[in-house]
């Protein structure tokens, strides 16, 4: 005890030295109290509006029947250029129906006098009686200069893609200073019967009958703690006892600088209501899939097969009876992940209410075949398209990069358990995923055949394992189900399950 | 006003009770500050700087322990920030030099008044300075000390000892010479 009397003297004498601050010293502090709560509260409205422009702005585009979706889809489609060689003619289906209406068109030879340069194109697949996949690589005979047409305008036509203080310690003395599917219908590709190789008798009764372009607007989808005050140390609370190092040491322990040091553990609840919110940086991984809404989705193998004999390859194809379908490939489930900032605001003790925006990045993996470019030849201009054929050469990764804004709210049953619950708008911002034609079995790019903005629910539950101050660090499972189609052909949406972890600050 | 009225008043954000609170805290607060540093208006910047803190911060205030004490610690917490960021490469600050002071077992009775014990005090170099108010006033174990400030325990108890010893001198100086202001040289 006579050894700390130096120590308990000078504690007492602390304990007693008070000076009067000036006046500007809270003037200060005033101002720049009223500042930071100005520039909280003006980010957390501005989050909001966003948050709000956001949903009115995708509710708009989803509720707008778009002709030029249309044009856009048909501009994308696979379409086959009647080819001709001197024995026999393929005319493969122009437009993907649904039942693919593959009807082989046999002709006569085509007007040799008008036929010149050939060139080598990639004939459609075609289903054989053993429902083989065979490709037709012919001589194709162009038409005269007289009657070459083109199909001009349809693979023209383009829609455009969604685009998508502190202050500083010398305020003292400054202060003291002080986004629906248009193409229901058969989406027909404007293939005018003119054509290259008019003038060859074609029983291409698709690529005529396409002429007649249905557009069917669907409507909108609807669319710190234990005030780890020290209190028994301070000076103003009595007397400290220096040397007693190993009995203070629970109670002192001195934690990350300034505030969250001084936070006490979790008791009082009467002061959280006022609580302003927080920040969460989050990050996560997992597996994505698309799910059918139901019953009644479309990846049949409602296959009347034909009967023929040799197939596919070129020529004398025996016509094929009834109608095929290519059966869908399956995608496979793929990785995603996600990242993202969440803004957190306490409603009540044990409900807050966050909202988000993130990056989600989405996948699934398909079974492709043999990639193939198929240029036009009707028009020197006309761009190659390109597609990949019915089969299992490959695996594709569809991918999907989304932009999200989620809006959930939090429960906490427990201080360190967080349940979560919400909607969440997305944003399509790019893909590369393929659309699949069954009716040719081609897989191809086609942008129109996404739904760009879209609706999910989202779901979750963390653990804090970590906190200290108003700073944590938690991790738990995340779910999310699309409520809106992705797919506009099938009605598909996403469904993802997964991993995450954030950082509350 | 109750004090938990109070930081609940505060939490609505009412200016009135703000001021309130900062006028019933201040004085003390300022006195913490004022030990730390080397002037009155470092002393007030920290004062402000650590308000301000203690304001934005106020809903982590969980009304367990005194209010005083978690203000106080905010304030210590912040002054040991501004040290750090006034003497980033001052050897001042440095606290691996225990060669210039003998270490005293004494134990003298300080008659002195509490603003000149803490003049003397804020005579000593920052380093000695910061781990004497850290042990002797705010009741730290060397333990703590080293973890706030980045110095092996051992470290911190020697600096403590020999502050503590020049500090005992000052003092018997200065009551042997009340007129006596400065003793390290400044």
């Amino acid at each position: 005890m006579q050894e700390n009397n130096f120590e308990k003297q000078v504690q007492q004498k602390m304990g007693e030295l008070r000076f009067e601050p000036t006046t500007p010293v809270w003037a200060a502090v005033e101002a720049r109290i009223r500042k930071k709560k100005e520039r909280r509260r003006l980010l957390f409205w501005m989050f909001f509006g966003v948050l709000l422009l956001g949903g009115a702005g995708a509710w708009l585009l989803q509720g707008r029947p778009s002709a030029s979706n249309l044009a856009h889809t048909s501009a994308q489609l696979p379409q086959t250029q009647p080819t001709t060689t001197p024995g026999t003619q393929t005319a493969a289906p122009a437009t993907p129906s649904a039942t693919g209406a593959m009807s082989n068109g046999s002709n006569g030879p085509a007007d040799a006098g008008t036929t010149t340069a050939t060139k080598e194109t990639v004939l459609p697949t075609v289903a054989t009686a053993t429902g083989e996949i065979a490709v037709a690589r012919t001589a194709t005979a162009s038409p005269a200069p007289a009657t070459r047409a083109t199909s001009e305008g349809a693979s023209k036509a383009r829609m455009g893609a969604v685009s998508p203080v502190r202050a500083s310690r010398n305020g003292r003395t400054a202060a003291r200073r002080t986004t629906g599917p248009a193409t229901a219908g058969p989406v027909p590709a404007q293939h005018h019967a003119d054509r290259p190789g008019a003038n060859i008798t074609t029983t291409n009764t698709a690529a005529t009958k396409a002429t007649t372009t249905t557009a069917t607007a669907d409507p909108a989808p609807g669319t710190t703690e234990a005030t780890r005050i020290s209190t028994a140390k301070a000076p103003t609370a009595g007397v400290p006892a220096p040397g007693a190092d190993s009995t203070n040491t629970a109670a002192t322990t001195p934690q990350a600088p300034d505030v969250a040091a001084a936070a006490a553990p979790p008791a009082a609840p009467q002061h959280r209501k006022a609580r302003p919110f927080q920040w969460r940086v989050w990050a996560g991984a997992g597996r994505s899939a698309f799910t059918s809404p139901g019953p009644g989705t479309k990846s049949s193998y409602d296959v009347v097969q034909n009967t023929g004999g040799g197939v596919g390859s070129g020529s004398g194809n025996p016509p094929l009876s009834g109608s095929f379908s290519y059966p869908t490939p399956d995608r496979d489930p793929a990785a995603s992940f996600q990242a993202g900032v969440s803004l957190i605001y306490p409603l009540s003790r044990n409900v807050q209410l966050e909202a988000s925006i993130g990056y989600h990045y989405l996948s699934t993996v398909q079974q492709v075949g043999a990639f193939r470019a198929e240029t036009g030849s009707a028009t020197p201009s006309n761009s190659a398209r390109t597609y990949y054929s019915y089969g299992s050469q490959t695996s594709y990764r569809n991918q999907f990069h989304t932009l999200q804004l989620p809006l959930q709210l939090g429960w906490k049953p427990h201080p360190r358990v967080t349940l979560t619950g919400g909607a969440s708008i997305s944003w399509l911002v790019a893909t590369n995923a393929l659309r699949f034609d069954e009716g040719n079995g081609r897989s191809y790019k086609d942008d129109s055949e996404w739904q760009r903005t879209g609706v999910s629910l989202l779901g979750g539950a963390r653990y804090q394992f970590w906190k200290k101050g108003a700073r944590s660090i938690d991790a738990g499972p995340v779910l999310q189900y699309g409520l809106s189609p992705l797919e506009r052909s099938t009605g598909k949406r996403f469904s993802y399950i997964g991993l995450q972890a954030g950082f509350q600050f | 006003m109750d004090q938990r009225e109070l930081v609940r008043q505060c939490l609505k954000g009412k200016p009135s009770a703000q001021k309130a609170l900062y006028d019933l805290f201040a004085p003390d607060m300022l006195a913490v500050c004022y030990r730390y540093t080397k002037s009155m208006a470092d002393a007030e910047d920290v004062l402000q700087e650590g308000f301000v803190k203690a304001f934005l911060a106020l809903e982590q205030y969980r009304a367990q322990g005194e209010l005083g004490g978690w203000i106080r610690r905010i304030m210590v917490n912040t002054a040991l920030n501004y040290l750090k960021r006034k003497y980033p490469y001052n050897t001042d600050l440095s606290f691996g030099s225990d060669h210039l002071h003998p270490v005293s077992q004494e134990n003298p009775e300080v008659r002195l008044h509490a603003k000149e014990l803490a003049d003397l005090i804020r005579q000593l170099p920052t380093g000695y300075q910061t781990i004497f108010n850290l042990y002797a006033v705010e009741g730290f174990s060397h333990a703590e000390i080293g973890t706030l400030l980045g110095i092996s325990e051992g470290t911190s108890r020697s600096q403590y000892a020999r502050a503590r010893a020049l500090l005992i001198t000052w003092i018997q100086r200065s009551e042997e010479h009340p007129k006596t202001q400065s003793y390290a040289g400044k």
